[in-house]
């Protein structure tokens, strides 16, 4: 106190108290500190999910699920097109004679845990693949949809003026065209010339793995549901165009590109993120409803919607066969369904409908 | 709005064009003609065959009759179905299909927008959450699941519904449900976000503010105005019933037009996929083009440009 500083100071004078001029001390400075440290953007959205059980619950269900999917069929060792004769009609669990047998003489034969087909092609791996298709071609079309959609609606909205409009008008009628129509004549129309034209190339090898009717989808897929994504990205540029940070840039002469990808994609990103991650169960219930058709994957690589297709005549004897992947695609819908939900209640309150 | 009107219009067409060629060009690519299937035919056969349907002219040529005649509304003959006129076909077929899709859109619009009021108005309370848990699931679930998993229960354990046919009013309960709980649950899902909407905004509190009853508030206030975005889903929601039908079709065999166009897909029948593809694409464009319309008629601040 003043006894250290050895001032004497007289009671009625003005005179100003020293003590209040000394430098505050560490202790002193960190309890003036108000501000919590700062919460970006990611931080917030982040914390936002993670205190909502749902999407953190259809999390996991989803990781669950693609663990199943691409891991599964690793693991199990049964094939998905290897027919097993003498096994056909197996019921959960049960063995074939020959498996008996085999089981008998003291081998380890693995069971088959949904039983087989009327092939004798071991049913869970035929689900596992077909889980497999589905989260790929959600996957892959909501990228597609993702680039083609996010570029064709920041330039669009960029630009605006004549090139807008023009490009509006595009979307305006692409969006007027019955997708699901479209999609059918066109995964019939390009199966055969795809088949054609991958068989003739040996380096799309890998790509042509897929099936030719799996490449139509993503085709038609990107074709056509761009549309929804660009009208989005469009309408958050032109409010994101007139912010003064925008303006700014441009008078220190950042050019347009970069504009683009500095200041106007980062922060579409919530909403990007959300718009496709919904955009998955949408391209998922898409392909299981041509898969049930037959105008999906090709055989032998099995769909959910075709397994559910293919039991349907089977109904009364086998309804598990129907059950399991039907069940499979609910579960894959409803949890990619919740999870977008949560991304969007975190990340873009605004997008709520 | 005159001029709206006509650009309207213009685009209808415009789509209806887009689409006919598109499937025109789609139909020609594909090799295997529909003459191929069963039992080869002879080389002469086969070419007095492409001959009667104008097959062995120029693809432009043949491009050419073919928009001519489906301006007159002619899609020609069926190649499957000897004989038979398309257009004569579709007249035989869709009322079928419109009886079971035309319930089905009356049922999920009746269900679903009270269905989602009462959410919104009881938000947050276990009505509200227990609606919402079933509208999730409901738009979770494709229509072919719904429609075996019922058949499977009501037709073939209990024995109490028909599974097949369209004979009595009973064999429309399950595929009328099983194609109309997708859009009931996304129009609860939607009445009920958009009532939340316009429950919290001003004039809904000037309303209640000058001691209108809470009835009338909701009624004439806040209803008007929550059922836009549901109008605006009323076009996509008859594409939806429309394709949605080639999967119910097939399941409970319906003798209607979608199950005939899955049918004409796979047998290649070139003319009936072109005559009915472009059928109902024409009719969800006018059901776009009614919807923009009632949607004008509905909320008069929306301006025509």
């Amino acid at each position: 106190m003043s006894d250290n500083l050895n001032i004497k100071k007289n009671p009625l004078s003005f005179q100003l108290n020293v003590e209040d001029f000394l430098p505050a001390d560490e202790a002193e400075k960190q309890e003036l500190v108000i501000m919590r440290e700062s919460v970006t953007f990611w931080k917030d959205g982040l914390r936002n999910l993670f205190r909502n059980p749902i999407a953190m619950a259809s999390a996991i269900v989803i990781v669950l699920v693609m663990l199943f999917a691409f891991l599964g069929p690793v693991i199990y060792p049964y094939d998905y097109h290897y027919q097993i004769r003498g096994s056909e009609n197996l019921a959960p669990m049960e063995y074939s004679e020959a498996e008996l047998a085999a089981i008998e003489a003291g081998e380890e034969v693995f069971p088959h845990l949904l039983g087989t087909d009327s092939l004798g092609r071991d049913y869970m791996i035929r689900i596992m693949m077909g889980a497999r298709v589905s989260l790929i071609v959600g996957l892959v079309a909501s990228g597609i949809i993702l680039v083609i959609g996010a570029l064709y609606g920041a330039i669009s909205g960029f630009f605006g003026g004549m090139a807008d409009m023009i490009m509006m008008r595009i979307v305006e009628i692409i969006y007027s065209i019955p997708d699901i129509l479209i999609i059918i004549i066109l995964s019939v129309g390009l199966k055969e010339p795809l088949k054609v034209y991958f068989e003739g190339n040996p380096m799309l090898k890998s790509i042509s793995m897929l099936g030719p009717s799996l490449i139509g989808i993503f085709i038609t897929f990107s074709l056509l549901y761009w549309v929804g994504m660009a009208r989005i990205v469009r309408g958050q540029v032109l409010t994101i165009k007139e912010q003064e940070y925008v303006t700014a840039a441009k008078a220190l002469g950042a050019s347009s590109a970069r504009i683009i990808r500095k200041h106007i994609l980062p922060n579409c990103i919530g909403t990007l993120i959300v718009v496709s991650t919904l955009q998955i169960p949408s391209a998922i219930f898409t392909e299981s409803f041509l898969s049930f058709l037959g105008i999906g994957v090709s055989a032998p690589m099995p769909s959910l919607g075709s397994l559910a297709s293919d039991a349907v005549g089977g109904i009364q004897s086998y309804p598990l066969r129907l059950f399991a992947p039907a069940l499979c695609i609910c579960v894959i819908i409803l949890s990619f369904n919740l999870f977008g939900d949560g991304l969007r209640d975190a990340f873009d309150p605004k997008l709520k409908k | 709005m005159l001029k709206y009107f006509i650009k309207r219009i213009a685009y209808a067409i415009a789509t209806v064009w887009i689409i006919s060629t598109l499937t025109f060009f789609l139909m020609n690519l594909v090799p295997g003609g529909p003459f191929l299937s069963e039992k080869a035919p002879s080389p002469a056969i086969l070419k007095a065959m492409e001959e009667k349907y104008g097959l062995d002219k120029p693809l432009i040529v043949q491009y050419k009759n073919y928009l001519s005649n489906v301006a007159k509304l002619d899609f020609g003959y069926s190649i499957k179905r000897k004989g038979r006129l398309i257009t004569e076909i579709i007249k035989e077929k869709f009322p079928v299909s419109a009886k079971v899709g035309g319930i089905a859109i009356i049922t999920a619009v009746v269900c679903g927008i009270p269905l989602g009021a009462l959410a919104a108005l009881k938000r947050g309370k276990w009505l509200d959450k227990t609606i919402m848990v079933i509208a999730t699931t409901g738009i979770s679930i494709p229509a072919f699941v719904v429609a075996t998993s019922l058949m499977v229960y009501f037709g073939v354990k209990l024995k109490i519904l028909p599974t097949f046919g369209l004979k009595t009013p009973l064999h429309y309960i399950l595929p009328v449900f099983s194609l109309a709980l997708y859009p009931m649950a996304y129009i609860s899902r939607l009445m009920r976000s958009s009532l939340l909407d316009v429950i919290g905004q001003d004039y809904i509190r000037t309303a209640k503010a000058k001691g209108l009853s809470g009835f009338i508030v909701l009624f004439k206030h806040a209803l008007r105005n929550a059922l836009i975005p549901v109008i605006t889903y009323l076009g996509p929601l008859t594409a939806g019933i429309l394709t949605g039908s080639f999967v119910i079709e097939k399941i409970f065999t319906i003798p209607g037009l979608g199950g005939e166009f899955i049918n004409s897909i796979t047998g290649r029948d070139y003319p009936m996929v072109m005559g009915v593809t472009i059928f109902y694409a024409s009719l969800i464009v006018i059901m776009n083009l009614v919807v923009d319309i009632l949607y004008v008629i509905a909320d008069p601040r929306i301006k025509l440009k």
